[in-house]
């Protein structure tokens, strides 16, 4: 039995198919459309997914997307009228964009998807997301904590999940999100709200909360764990073009203009120190809502989903936290990752059917090869057979990353992830001191606050870094950031970021053979079995998905080499 | 269908004066020429005619590189723009100067979508092609003078227009090609039809430009006539924050999965 899950409209939209509750195929829209953090609906990723389980559209027992159109309706009238006059502008629009296409959804699914109406089904936004961690997690019964941007009403909420069974416990409701609390900051920063948010995460490392007592004014948390925002500082409950209002300059001093220099290190670390003090208070919120979940929730397993999610030193932070035994994150656990979780859903709450599949990696989506009506411009010419067998294929990898080379590798099926993750990446040996110079230069064109995450095998993760026990399932997914040990510090001080931490993306030798063989080997040729591991794309598109775009990609940037499957494109 | 360009000219104006109306319209380019891309590589592989999958492939090739190069002052843009709305709006979708989504009824060439090369056939697929070439060459030349104030965009429509005038140029020998060997009524008619479909489409988008501006006025009107006392008293209740009541859990569910749920 096939279920499609779909998401859209919202951060990021996806498809995910369902085979007898087993995820066979998987793909965001961005991939695709290569429009960062493409939320429009995700047919082009429906398709994939048909294509890659080689059925027809009539073969799917149901569609699942993942809120309800009208609640989410209700919602944005509410809240347009809750602040009128100042409405009227976003109002017209707002009303426009639903009327126009989104209140038909049902009809356009069923048109689009070329699925029976009757076989559409809908399911609530926070519950899509936290299925896509309860259902994957492996846990019989765990708390579940969603913080999200919005969902229908709700933005933050709380879960008690039990065998199929999905039961809310509490929620605090838009326009009060700690979603859209950092999407604003990010605009007030002069970063794109949504698609940068992750980047305030990074930027916070480098400053001090001195701004602490301004973010206790503009997110208040109630003695109850819950908490509110200072709606007379922002705008998003009606206007998502233009989040925040002349209260929070007011609060915060002038904003930073896109483009202008960005105040992170020397004298002036003033934009930094507003991403650490959001940081600081988000922190502080979340260990409210911690203690409102393990009161409710007689639990030792947490599973974590929503925007927030995605966060690597907030996810220390709960992991450090101390009221959970074990914590789960889904890989994609942003909005497009949620498809995922209405199709589980519907497979175990809706249709009852029991679990079996546990969530242990990501590549889900299309393996690398030319799309229909490209060319792959003559690449048999252009390139050298290498070893397929995986030990092979690592010693010529490590070779290669031994001699300081950059190596982008395109292999097997691509991940499901908003964070690549060894299938569609380029690496570099984090032994080699200049190496991060040489990505961002050849390559990234990064913000220099930004660090890089670093691939190293399961069992080296162990003797190398600091990894909180109940976090070791997060450093699967580059989703937890830990500490390095001294020894390692001692031996690499360049691979720590400026407040002491690293991201790690330990390689499972199960799911990831090869890279997980490059890493062994690497070690042997440079004593760490470390790799810096990020995206295979330039800055500002998305990753590769075809021959053609990879090959474009090598074309117009300074990668040493190209590996994709078992061949080599070289300079 | 000049009367129409004409009359639509300012509305070029402004996106070009316009940096996220810019970078969107770049996007939307940049997204069409892709699709466009697959669209003629796929016709490429079922033309009979040696020469014209050549010219059809390359053809092809010209398009992804379009996209590429669309995308890429698009990314360039982005940086540089001084606000940063999230997403286009509806109504400012239909200003853009291509169809935007795939879902609308218009193709990546700006015909209707029953222009299809297996359903039409060579000659009309060719015939589409040479109007649709025809028009956006027209159409870069002009957006080539507007962006005078922005020489990098400028530069792309420039190196864009060459390979333009390559497309019009042997789509257009094609078709004199298959008059003389006398099947000049059939290209008649598919020229006929061709600029028949592209009209309409013109005609449609002209039509959901002015329905949006106004339905805007309209949904403008609303607001400050018949939504004005609701919105009086909602403003009287705020919103809160704090916990809100757990739903029930039917709730999370549409009726049909809650009565699959009583099935199963």
């Amino acid at each position: 039995m096939f279920l499609l899950g779909v998401s859209a409209f919202g951060d990021s939209s996806g498809a995910c198919l369902l085979a007898d509750g087993v995820p066979v195929a998987a793909a965001m829209e961005e991939r695709f459309t290569r429009i960062k953090g493409d939320a429009g609906l995700p047919l082009r990723a429906v398709r994939a997914c048909l294509r890659q389980a080689s059925i027809e559209p009539q073969q799917l027992e149901h569609a699942i997307f993942y809120e309800k159109p009208l609640r989410r309706f209700e919602r944005t009238f509410i809240t347009q009228l809750a602040n009128f006059p100042r409405s009227s502008g976003p109002f017209a629009e707002h009303l426009f964009h639903w009327l126009g296409e989104r209140l038909w959804l049902k009809g356009q699914l069923s048109t689009e998807l070329g699925v029976a109406l009757d076989k559409i089904l809908f399911t609530e936004h926070q519950v899509a997301h936290a299925s896509s961690a309860f259902f994957a997690s492996g846990f019989d019964e765990a708390a579940v904590l969603c913080v999200d941007g919005a969902g229908e009403w709700d933005s933050t909420a709380l879960f008690h999940g039990r065998g199929l069974q999905l039961d809310a416990v509490g929620g605090v409701r838009f326009p009060h999100s700690l979603g859209w609390l950092v999407s604003s900051v990010a605009q007030f920063l002069g970063f794109i709200p949504g698609t940068d948010d992750h980047k305030l995460g990074e930027l916070a490392r480098h400053g001090t909360p001195k701004f602490q007592s301004q973010f206790e004014q503009l997110l208040i948390i109630h003695a109850d764990g819950s908490y509110s925002i200072d709606q007379n500082a922002f705008r998003f409950a009606f206007d998502v073009q233009r989040t925040f209002t002349p209260a929070l300059e007011a609060a915060l001093g002038p904003r930073r203009v896109p483009g202008a220099s960005l105040r992170a290190s020397g004298a002036d670390t003033r934009d930094a120190d507003i991403a650490a003090s959001l940081f600081q208070r988000l922190g502080q919120a979340l260990d409210g809502l911690l203690e409102t979940l393990r009161r409710k929730v007689p639990s030792r397993n947490l599973c974590l989903a929503g925007s927030l999610a995605s966060d690597p030193w907030l996810n220390a932070h709960i992991a450090n936290h101390g009221a959970f035994e074990r914590v789960f994150v889904a890989p994609a656990s942003r909005d497009a990752g949620a498809a995922l979780g209405a199709a589980l859903y519907a497979w175990h709450t809706g249709l009852g059917k029991p679990r079996g599949w546990c969530q242990r990696h990501a590549f889900f989506g299309e393996s690398i090869r030319p799309q229909e009506g490209e060319s792959g411009s003559g690449a048999d010419q252009r390139s050298k057979q290498i070893p397929s067998d995986a030990s092979a294929w690592g010693m010529h990898v490590a070779d290669r990353l031994a001699r300081g080379q950059l190596v982008g590798i395109a292999r097997g099926a691509a991940e499901f992830s908003s964070r690549s993750l060894g299938h569609r990446s380029v690496l570099a040996s984090a032994a080699d001191q200049g190496a991060k110079r040489k990505l961002n230069e050849s390559l990234k064109r990064r913000e220099d606050f930004r660090p890089m995450a670093i691939a190293v095998t399961e069992d080296a993760a162990q003797r190398l870094f600091e990894i909180p026990a109940a976090g070791r399932a997060l450093t699967r997914y580059k989703l937890l950031a830990v500490r390095p040990l001294p020894a390692l510090l001692k031996r690499a001080p360049h691979l720590s970021n400026i407040d002491g931490t690293c991201v790690i993306q330990c390689v499972d030798s199960e799911h990831d053979t090869h890279l997980d063989c490059c890493l062994r080997e690497l070690e042997a040729r440079t004593g760490l079995p470390l790799a810096y591991c990020v995206s295979l794309n330039a800055r500002g598109d998305t990753t590769v998905r075809t021959l053609d775009d990879a090959l474009r990609l090598f074309d117009r940037c300074k990668l040493d080499a190209l590996i994709i499957e078992d061949r080599v494109y070289e300079r | 269908m000049d009367h129409v360009a004409s009359a639509t000219r300012p509305i070029r104006h402004e996106i070009w004066g316009d940096p996220w109306r810019k970078l969107r319209t770049l996007e939307s380019f940049a997204r069409t020429e892709a699709d466009g891309g697959r669209d003629i590589a796929a016709a490429a592989t079922i033309v009979s005619d040696a020469d014209l999958r050549q010219h059809l492939l390359r053809h092809a090739q010209d398009e992804v590189r379009h996209a590429e190069m669309f995308h890429r002052r698009a990314t360039e843009l982005r940086s540089t723009v001084a606000s940063n709305p999230v997403v286009a709006t509806e109504s400012e979708r239909m200003h853009d100067l291509s169809r935007g989504r795939p879902t609308s009824e218009v193709d990546s060439h700006g015909f209707l979508k029953f222009g299809l090369i297996d359903e039409l056939g060579e000659v009309a697929y060719v015939a589409m092609l040479h109007v649709a070439e025809k028009k956006a060459a027209a159409l870069f030349a002009q957006f080539e003078r507007q962006t005078a104030d922005d020489p990098a965009t400028q530069a792309l429509f420039t190196a864009i227009l060459k390979d333009e005038k390559y497309h019009v140029a042997y789509t257009g020998r094609c078709l004199e090609l298959w008059r003389k060997s006398g099947r000049s009524a059939e290209v008649e008619q598919a020229m006929r039809l061709a600029k028949g479909s592209r009209i309409l489409a013109t005609w449609r988008r002209a039509g959901m430009r002015a329905a949006a501006a106004f339905g805007r006025v309209v949904l403008r009107l609303l607001y400050f006539t018949l939504l004005a006392p609701f919105g009086w008293m909602a403003r009287r209740k705020p919103l809160a924050g704090g916990w809100s009541v757990p739903p029930t859990r039917s709730g999370a569910m549409s009726d049909r999965l809650m009565a699959l749920r009583q099935q199963s």
